[in-house]
């Protein structure tokens, strides 16, 4: 469990140890695809979010700092967002379900995804405060507040996926 | 009793936690302090995260295009399969429109025809713009706040900043960001999208406000405006950064004296669209040469 708080990118599981960073950084190339309803509107639930809590519950040491901070800056780089944005966010993630996690560590999957949506919930709240910060103006908060549902929305099948992954694979 | 050797690797082991603990802690400041200053960086809009974004796009881009396919092939297919039912009234319509575009067929012609001439006659500029090239859009991105597109061509097919992009209809926005195999597209429904237009039937000039909506504002319109649900609303040229007169989109409402424009552009549905090679050079520049009678 301390071996997680290495600050390295790679976890030292060897080649299963990439699995959570590759799947993370997957779910940021998905994100950016032009899928379903296109550009105009779109709202996407934000799946590395999902993934960086994901695997900070269940193998935190295949999850270090580096991977959430290099999926965080990928993320910032590709989809365009302010810098630092997402490194922000999924820092947060992964330390808030770090240091909550003896609480919580076994229960049932409700139990993990009201934690995830309270955890979001301030997450998504510092990101509308950083984002407002580096756009030197008061962002609306609606179109995040949308993104923060349907990330919710879209934890239950993203986390049962995560889970057939780790059983097969980790 | 504990035996010595025990409590010693037991002492051991708790610095090495505590090394590794505090190891853990300084990481965490180290990365929060990477991302405030690039936050900071962003608001005093440094060049430097739009250059590595730049090159972060072009190393992306050829990955999201080996994406694309299968998933446009799949997307494709299920609209083909829910589209046959529908492909026998579907087929109806478009004969009846069909006939009535061949009538409007004829009449374009000899309008543009006589537009040429006139013009020619007038000395009047032309209002061609050259397309630089035709780009497939293979990404999307902006978070929750920004509308923007990424198109797979860059500096290396002739595009530069600020190009305008249109589709087959209308307009869809401008090149922001340039990398050397890939740009990015900042569509007009953007919050930071401002086009210069003017309403085509009445001429009065107005500015279409992004809204990260569907829909666009229409802001500026003078106060005894006559505007109607169903104008079309066009780029009126003012600024240099739009040529003049391409469709950004018709009016679909009026609330409270505000108007909402639906953009012309397919912003959903976008696939490849063309990116014009516009200069605001002086209208000297462009004057037709020769005609006069």
């Amino acid at each position: 469990m301390k071996k997680a708080e290495s600050i390295s990118i790679f976890g030292s599981s060897g080649f299963a140890g990439l699995v959570p960073l590759g799947i993370t950084v997957f779910f940021t190339i998905l994100m950016m695809l032009p899928i379903g309803t296109g550009a105009s509107s779109f709202a996407f639930p934000h799946l590395p979010l999902i993934a960086v809590f994901y695997w900070t519950c269940h193998r935190p040491m295949a999850m270090p700092l580096g991977a959430a901070a290099f999926a965080g800056l990928l993320l910032d780089l590709w989809m365009n967002v302010p810098m630092g944005l997402n490194i922000l966010m999924l820092l947060m993630v992964r330390a808030g379900a770090l240091s909550q996690l003896k609480y919580f560590k076994g229960r049932s999957g409700i139990i993990y995804w009201i934690v995830f949506a309270a955890g979001a919930l301030l997450n998504y709240a510092v990101a509308w405060a950083a984002s407002s910060y580096a756009s030197n103006q008061i962002m609306p908060p609606l179109p995040l507040l949308q993104q923060y549902v349907i990330t919710i929305f879209a934890y239950p099948p993203t986390a049962w996926l995560l889970n057939r992954i780790r059983k097969n694979l980790l | 009793m504990r035996p010595i050797s025990s409590t010693v690797r037991g002492s051991t082991q708790h610095s090495r936690m505590t090394i590794r603990q505090r190891k853990a802690q300084y990481g965490f400041l180290i990365y929060l302090a990477i991302a405030l200053s690039l936050l900071t960086l962003e608001r005093y809009e440094s060049s430097a995260p739009a250059w590595m974004r730049e090159v972060a796009g072009d190393g992306v881009a050829p990955m999201l295009s080996l994406f694309d396919q299968p998933i446009r092939a799949i997307q494709s297919g299920i609209e083909r399969i829910v589209g046959v039912s529908d492909t026998y009234i579907l087929n109806a319509e478009l004969r009846s429109e069909n006939q009535r575009l061949l009538q409007w067929q004829e009449a374009a012609a000899q309008l543009s025809h006589e537009n040429i001439r006139l013009r020619a006659l007038l000395k009047a500029p032309g209002r061609t713009v050259p397309t630089a090239a035709a780009v497939r859009v293979v990404g999307v991105g902006g978070g929750a706040f920004e509308r923007n597109v990424m198109v797979n061509g860059g500096s290396s097919d002739g595009i530069e900043r600020g190009w305008p992009a249109v589709d087959d209809i209308g307009l869809i926005g401008r090149v922001t960001e340039l990398g050397v195999y890939s740009s990015r597209v900042l569509l007009v429904t953007d919050l930071n999208s401002r086009v210069p237009v003017r309403v085509e039937r009445t001429g009065d000039l107005a500015i279409s406000m992004g809204q990260n909506d569907d829909l666009l504002k229409l802001g500026f319109l003078p106060r005894d405006n006559d505007i109607l649900v169903g104008d079309r609303i066009l780029s009126s040229g003012h600024g240099g950064v739009y040529p003049p007169d391409l469709l950004v989109g018709i009016v679909v409402e009026i609330i409270n004296e505000q108007a909402f424009i639906k953009p012309a552009g397919l912003l959903e549905r976008l696939d490849y669209i063309k990116i014009l090679a516009y200069r605001p050079v002086p209208p000297e520049a462009e004057r037709v040469s020769g005609g006069g009678l």
